[in-house]
Order: structure tokens, then sequence, then C-alpha cells
């Protein structure tokens, strides 16, 4: 377990009558410093948007676990100098099966795969989310990679919301149609977002979603150009505001 | 009962597979003289597949050529003078000696295995990529050539199991506008799905489009607007999807590359696009703004963000096509003989970014239909009608 001012390791046995339904009924604008591992918890799994109804109810335990850490980020595009080295609370989720809307698919997080959400210590919001599926994948893009790409719309990342999310990452993942549940990787961050369109920044989940079944057949085009989707989702109204398979990481460097 | 058949029998092909030396019946010892080249081996098939023969054969050739210049190279696989597959291109400089090249080579056969196959290989050049595969069109424009020496050829054979005939690469129904600096293509498009290949019963890769676009004779450079059914990947849910899409490649630099397929949104999102359902028409359009490299895709005149494609700056491509297209496996080409796919208001636009119609007049035009190895070498139809301005579309042999 990694070395942390606080750290709680959390089973939670028969969740059906217990601990998760209780938390997302906390409410989603409690917002404000996170004091210890069970407001934590509790606050991740509000963020994440998870209910009893969104596990599969195959698995009869969860575990999950929480650790207040510095967070090290070297990946997200225009705000990696920001997160880096933020003071966060890891809440780690694992042997469970995230059960979205669409086409029956699940997002399976049983071992070794696990879902990490992060979120900032000093306001409790979150800061990014990571599904590792049980599946290597080559690198993620560097930050100046994807700002480059990101560029190609005129995209930023213009800082971090000050208010919590309206609606929660399983609502947003629910957005995305090519197709979360095949996803090897999954990115997600609560920025606030601009485009050149947009008069105004905007708070937006971005869910990065790595590792998909080829989007086109095209031979001429690299793999790793055809196995990523990105989604930007208001996330004031869930209003899918971009989606493109952009970024990935340069060919030339690796 | 023909299968109880097969299986009474398969101790016996196995027994005669058994004594087959694929790697030997290449004619080894090399062929040194330029030609077509034949060879007979016994296609080593999967006897658990007979629902669906296939082989896929890793052929290796040993080249020289001692011209000075560059072109692609591709070769034909040729049955009692027929082709029956050909092998994707390379892109060779010239002049090169032993090279050695490994190629997949796909091919059907019939089941009676206790026959030979006398296959020919022909290694073809030609400049324009497009001509690949395709023998008439490259013949008539003076770019076949057979290379002068193919030192040998062997094959080892790496049978696979699929319950679709695969197909090698993509093959297409296409007609090319053949302008110096082409900015941008429209179409008007009647959204006529056919089946994939195995559509019932698998889960392989297939893929049948139809689209718009302009690009470069080496396909580094493109843009294309189109919709598409599509499955997904061996390994995954069999979900079959139709939606729009548009792509470019060529983004910041060479051969980065944008997709973004367009379907099942809310009305409030800012891709919303209505599903094109079948027999319905609409109208795609891509544009290339050269001077600052904004690139602009509109469906049914709703536009697109646009987005900027710093390669694209001062990089005019010569090409419009529109075109049928499937990848991957033997799906049906969009359109039937009784109801085929139209592709009307065929327009481009010129250097000027005005939209001209393309007409397909001009004798730099450029229509056909790449070939397909399996059964009719002409299965897939185009008709261009030079008075309506459109194209005409369909497969002559769709899966029931």
């Amino acid at each position: 377990m990694k070395t942390g001012i606080m750290s709680l390791f959390i089973v939670i046995a028969t969740y059906l009558g217990g601990g998760i339904s209780r938390v997302v009924e906390d409410d989603m604008a409690n917002v404000g410093a996170i004091i210890n591992a069970s407001q934590a918890n509790a606050r991740a799994l509000n963020y994440l948007g998870f209910d009893q109804k969104r596990f599969a109810p195959e698995i009869d335990s969860i575990s999950i676990l929480c650790n207040k850490i510095k967070l090290n980020d070297s990946t997200t595009p225009f705000l990696q100098s920001e997160i880096d080295g933020k003071a966060s609370w890891e809440v780690r989720i694992s042997n469970a099966i995230f059960r979205l809307d669409k086409y029956n698919l699940d997002i399976d997080i049983s071992p070794p795969a696990y879902l990490t959400i992060y979120l900032d210590s000093a306001n409790g919001l979150p800061l990014k989310i990571m599904y590792k599926s049980k599946y290597q994948i080559e690198r993620e893009p560097t930050a100046e990679e994807s700002e480059k790409l990101l560029g190609v719309f005129r995209e930023k990342y213009v800082g971090l919301p000050s208010v919590p999310p309206q609606i929660s990452f399983w609502d947003a993942i629910n957005k995305c149609d090519f197709y979360p549940g095949m996803a090897k990787e999954i990115i997600a961050n609560y920025v606030l977002y601009r485009q050149e369109h947009y008069s105004e920044a905007r708070p937006a989940w971005i869910v990065y979603m790595r590792g998909l079944p080829p989007i086109s057949t095209r031979e001429d085009v690299a793999l790793q150009y055809r196995t990523n989707m990105r989604y930007v989702i208001d996330a004031e109204n869930g209003v899918e505001l971009l989606r493109n398979n952009l970024p990935y990481p340069s060919i030339n460097q690796d | 009962m023909r299968y109880r058949l097969f299986l009474t029998m398969l101790p016996v092909f196995i027994l005669i597979l058994s004594k087959c030396d694929v790697d030997t019946s290449s004619g080894s010892g090399g062929i040194s003289q330029a030609g077509i080249y034949s060879f007979s081996y016994y296609p080593q098939a999967d006897t658990s597949n007979y629902d669906c023969p296939l082989c896929n054969d890793r052929l290796t050739f040993q080249l020289s050529d001692d011209r000075n210049d560059s072109s692609y190279y591709w070769i034909g696989m040729f049955d009692k003078g027929k082709m029956v597959g050909y092998s994707k291109e390379f892109l060779l400089s010239r002049p090169f000696q032993d090279t050695v090249i490994f190629i997949d080579v796909n091919y059907t056969f019939n089941l009676n295995f206790d026959e030979p196959w006398d296959y020919e290989f022909t290694v073809f050049t030609c400049t324009n990529q497009h001509n690949i595969g395709y023998i008439d069109s490259a013949t008539s424009m003076s770019e076949i050539i057979t290379v002068p020496d193919l030192l040998y050829v062997y094959a080892n054979d790496i049978c696979n199991r699929e319950c679709c005939t695969k197909i090698h690469s993509r093959y297409r129904a296409f007609f090319i506008k053949n302008i110096s600096k082409i900015t941008g293509a429209s179409a008007c498009i009647k959204t006529n799905y056919g089946k994939l290949c195995g559509q019932d019963y698998s889960s392989s890769p297939a893929q049948s489009n139809v689209y718009v676009g302009v690009q470069d004779t080496l396909c580094s450079q493109y843009l294309q607007i189109g919709y598409m059914i599509k499955r997904g990947f061996q390994g995954y849910p069999s979900i079959i999807d139709t939606f729009m899409y548009y792509e470019c490649k060529g983004i910041n630099i060479e051969n980065e590359y944008l997709f973004i397929p367009l379907d099942h949104h809310d009305e409030s999102d800012t891709f919303y696009i209505p599903l094109p359902d079948h027999g319905t028409n609409h109208t795609y359009e891509c544009i290339a703004n050269i001077d600052d490299g904004k690139i602009i895709f509109n469906f049914d005149g709703i536009v697109k963000p646009a987005f900027y494609a710093l390669y694209w700056n001062d990089r005019p491509v010569p090409m419009a096509i529109w075109a049928a297209e499937i990848d991957g496996l033997e799906s049906d080409m969009a359109g039937s003989e009784i109801d085929p796919c139209y592709i009307t208001q065929c327009d481009y636009r010129d250097s000027n970014l005005t939209l001209q119609p393309a007409f397909f007049d001009s004798s730099s035009d450029n229509i056909g239909v790449t070939p397909i190895y399996y059964k009719d070498f002409k299965e897939w139809v185009i008709i261009a009608d030079k008075i309506q301005n459109a194209i005409i579309i369909y497969d002559k042999d769709r899966l029931e």
C-alpha cells in the first residue's frame, strides 16, 4: 500500500443494501476540502455516479482502496503543470463490473483491472479518472503531443472547475457510443473546456478511450491512430460538444 | 449431408495433405527469367473449416530490378489466365537487387483437395496507386510492366478459419476526376445498405461504405465523407453499426489521421446528425481551403465545426473521388441491380473554391472497379451518366 497521510482499505460486502446506495444520495454540490478517507470514498462514488443498479449483480463485493497522495501527471493536455504534484485523494475501485446503459456492454474492473478517481483534496472535485483493463497498450500521448492535436479544433482545457459537475462520470460515459465497454483504457478529466466557437469556457467531462477496436479499416493509417475516441461532454447539461479520435502518441518518437 | 460426407472423407484428405510439401511446390531452384511464373501446390486447408474454405498464404518473392525510378509493385495471382487475387502494393526505389518481399496473398479454393492447383504469379509495376490490381486500366495507361528478374518464389501455408470469404484489402467502384488543383467535392448519395459478409452468424470485421472525397495519388493526403455499415473486429461483440462519417489524412504533419463517426446522437448535441436511413438521399461535401488549412465538412447543408489541418496549407490535391467500397470481407457493395446506389450532383471545387460539375467527360477522368478474385471479375458495376452528372453503382451478386 502506498504511503500517505491517511489510507483506508474498504471492502463493501453485499453492497446491495449498504454503503453505495447511501453515498449517492449525498448532494453532488457538496463541495469542500476532503478531510478523511471515508469522505473521499463517498465523494468519489458520487462523482463517478456509481450506485447499485450500475454494477453487475453477479459481483457481490467491491474493493475500494483510498489513499492521500501527490498526483503525478505528465499527460493531461494544457493542465499538466496544474495537476502534477497536487495533493489528492486516490480512490481505487476493483473487483466490480460497471454496467453501461447501451449495447449491454460492461466495463470490467475485475483484477488486475482497476478504476481510479483522483480528487482534489482542497476542494474535493474530481481531477482525473483512470480505468486500466488487464490489457497492455501503447503509451499515452504526452501533454505536448495532445495539445498539438487538440489545437486542430482550437480546443483548450483552460483550467479546473470550481464547481461540481452536474452530471456524473457514468452519465458522461453513457454518451459515448464508440464503444466504452471495449476500451482497454479510459482516461477522464473534469475541466473547464473552451473551443474557438464558444464564447466562454464551460465545465466538461473529457472521456478519452484508448485501445478500442479500430474505428476504420484503413490499412494506410497507423493502427494507433485508429484505436482512440475522445468525447467532450458538457458537465452541466450532458450535451456532447465534440468527438474524434484525437489525440494519439506520435509514431516518430517511439 | 454434404458436410457429413466430407467428415467421412476427412481422414483421407488429411492423409493426402500430409504428403503435400507446400514449400517445395513453388518451383524451388529459382526462376530467373522475366514474365509469368507458374507453380503447383496443394493449398493446405483447415479441414475443420469446410463451411468457409480459405487460405492465407505468405509468399516470398525475391526481386531484382535495375531500372531507375520508383514504382509500386504488386503481384497478381492467376488461375488459368484469370486473376484470382492480388497482393497489397509495396513501394520500392529502383534500382534494387535481391530484395526479398513477403506478401500475404489470400485465395479461396474448391473442396476438391486431391487436385493440385496451378497458379501463376506475375509481378507488376505501376506508378499510380489506383491501378494496383487493375490490369485493364493499367494496361491502357501503359503503366504495367513485368519485372525483369523474379528470382524465386515459395509459399508457406498458413490457413486460417474464417466464416466469410476473406478478401485482401479494399475493393472499390470508383470515379476519379483528375484536375491539377482540387479543393473540394460534393454529391447527393442515396443510402443503400447491403449485407455484410456472414451478417447472420459472423463476428469477423466487415465494412461497406460510399463516399465523396478529395485526395492525392498516393493516398497520403485525403478528405472523405460518406456513410458506412460496419461490423467490429474479431474478439469483440458483433455489433453492426450504420453511420455517417468523415475523415482526414494529413493534419499537422503527414499521415496524421482524423476520423469522426456520427450517429446515435441526442438532437441537442453539437454533432447531431440524423442517421442515414436506407433509401434516403443526403448531400455530402468536403472543402479544403489551402490558404489556411481550414477544413469543412457538411452533411445535408449542416456545416460541421471546421478544423485546421496545417498539412493542407498550399497543398491542393489533384483528385476528386466518388466511390463505393468494401473492406476486409466479401460484403455487398452498395446498391443492387434493381435498386442501385445513385450518386448525383457530383461536383468538385477548383483551386478558387468554385463549384464545378464533374460531368465525367474529360480524357483524364478515370472510372473503374477493382477486381474480386473469387467470383466474376466484374462483380461490381459503375456507370457514369454524363448528362445527369451522376454515377450509378451496384453489386451484381448480392448476398441473400
